[in-house]
Parts: structure tokens; sequence; C-alpha cells
């Protein structure tokens, strides 16, 4: 059974500029541009994901509404603005505590995925904000998975 | 580099010391958790200092005593400071990551999770960018 409809695919505008202005060739892409350009997308479909639990699990909401607010924060700090995709569908029989726990586990996943783009980032005010990124990823999954 | 890292050192001395404040707040069942933290909390330290060193640059001494921003008067108010410390200190281990080789940043990296996980731990409520 589903719960709710999917409204809308937007594609996420990529961060910075990736081609100069006036040259025949285009510049190569900023290895730290792609970085932001990717966690970014990776941020949004987290906020999609949340925005989808808030309707489909109103008992829940405030605790998914603080989080996704957080990653609202993280997109912004990556230069994108937050784009409202509407909700996608949550199966349903999922209960409210699978869904968190489904939450934690993509929470633990995407701060692994900080921790690795901050190693892999060459700015250096980019690299701290990927591992405060990495850090709150972490609280919200060990937040979930304690109310799961 | 070793700006960062002094920075985190003081940081360090400045949780070791307030571990010892706090673990006096705490009942007997709390201690264990709190001597854990403490534990870690001089490994870092030490490695800190080991670092600086190797690096040339003499760590500076911990300062005689670190004074809490809030009274700690109960165990509340231990874990309040508990959770004040890790999240400081996930900010500084942060910090660490902009001026490291490789190496030092994976183990920034890890040291600012397991800071928070501490943080969690006693109490701490999600933040977008952890610090104090």
């Amino acid at each position: 059974m589903i719960r709710a409809a999917t409204v809308a695919v937007i594609a996420i505008p990529a961060v910075p500029a990736l081609a100069g202005c006036g040259s025949d060739k285009p510049s190569p892409p900023n290895p730290d541009d792609q970085l932001r350009s990717q966690v970014a997308l990776e941020e949004q479909a987290l906020i999609n994901r949340y925005s989808s639990a808030i309707a489909a699990f109103p008992n829940v909401a405030n605790t998914l509404t603080a989080i996704r607010d957080q990653h609202v924060e993280h997109l912004k700090a990556m230069g994108a603005p937050p784009i409202n995709q509407g909700e996608t569908a949550i199966e349903g029989s999922k209960s409210s505590a699978n869904e968190l726990a489904s939450l934690a586990a993509a929470e633990r996943k995407a701060s692994k995925a900080r921790a690795l783009s901050c190693e892999a980032a060459g700015d250096q005010e980019l690299r701290r904000t990927l591992s405060l990124i990495s850090c709150s990823e972490l609280m919200h999954a060990i937040e979930l998975a304690a109310k799961s | 580099m070793s700006d960062t890292l002094a920075e985190a050192l003081d940081a360090e001395y400045a949780a070791t010391y307030a571990y010892g404040l706090i673990g006096s707040h705490l009942s007997s069942a709390q201690q264990p958790q709190a001597r854990t933290d403490l534990d870690a909390h001089r490994q870092l330290r030490d490695e800190l200092r080991a670092k600086l060193s190797a690096s040339g640059v003499t760590p500076a001494p911990p300062a005689p005593a670190y004074q809490p921003t809030t009274p700690v008067t109960n165990a509340r108010s231990a874990k309040a400071l508990a959770v004040q410390v890790e999240l400081a200190l996930a900010g500084s281990w942060s910090d660490v990551t902009t001026q490291t080789d490789d190496a030092q940043r994976i183990w920034a990296i890890k040291n600012a999770q397991a800071c928070t996980r501490r943080a969690m731990s006693w109490g701490a409520s999600s933040q977008a960018f952890p610090g104090p």
C-alpha cells in the first residue's frame, strides 16, 4: 500500500559555475566544487526522505523535522539552496520504528561519506565543514537508533 | 599545523581537568563511563604532545585550573559539562582537519566523531554543526 505520491523531481543546479566564460575549452572541474555538488545532492536526497517520513509518520514528526532542518543547514553550507521536491511514497506496511531505524542507517552511511569527503577535500574550510557535518550526521544516527 | 594541534591540546587538557570535576558529582553507576572517557582524553592529550614534539614544537603545559562556564553542583550539571566539553572538542578536532596531512586528517576526523559519540552518551541533542 502506498501512502503518498511523488510530487516533482527537480535537478539540483551545480553549486559553482564549472566552465569559464569566453573560452573555447571549458575549465576542468574543480575537485572541491565536485565534492560540494556531490554532498549537496546527497543532502537534498536526505531532506526528501525526511519530508516523506514526516508526512507518513506524524507521531515522530517533531524529531524528524528538527533533523531535516539540520540537513537544510548542511545543504546551505555546500552553497546550494534547498528544493522542495514534495514527498515520495513510503510502504504502507512500514512502522515508524522501522522508518527511524532505516533513517538511522542512512545517517550512519552519510556520516561515513562526509568523513571520506573531508579526507579528499583540498580547501581547509571545506574540510572543517565536512568534518562537522559528519559529526552531526553521526548524532542523528545515534538519536534515531535510540528512538527506533 | 601546530596551531590547531596546540589548540586541541589545550582543549584536551581542559577535558582531562573537567572529567575530574564531573566524576566527583556522578553516582557510582556513572563513574565507569566517566573514567573511560577520562582515559580516552588522557590518551589523546599524550598523542597530541607527542605529535607536537615530533614536529619540533614544545607542547605547552596545562593551565593550573580550568573554570567551567556554569557551576557544577550535581549530577545534572556534571553531565551538562561533559556534553559541553565533548562538543567543544568535536569542534577542535574538526579544526585540526584543516591543516594536516592525510594520515593526521583521518586521525582528526575519527577523534571528532569519538567526541561526538561521547557527547551523545552524556545527553547531547543533535546539532547541524556540533560545537560549544
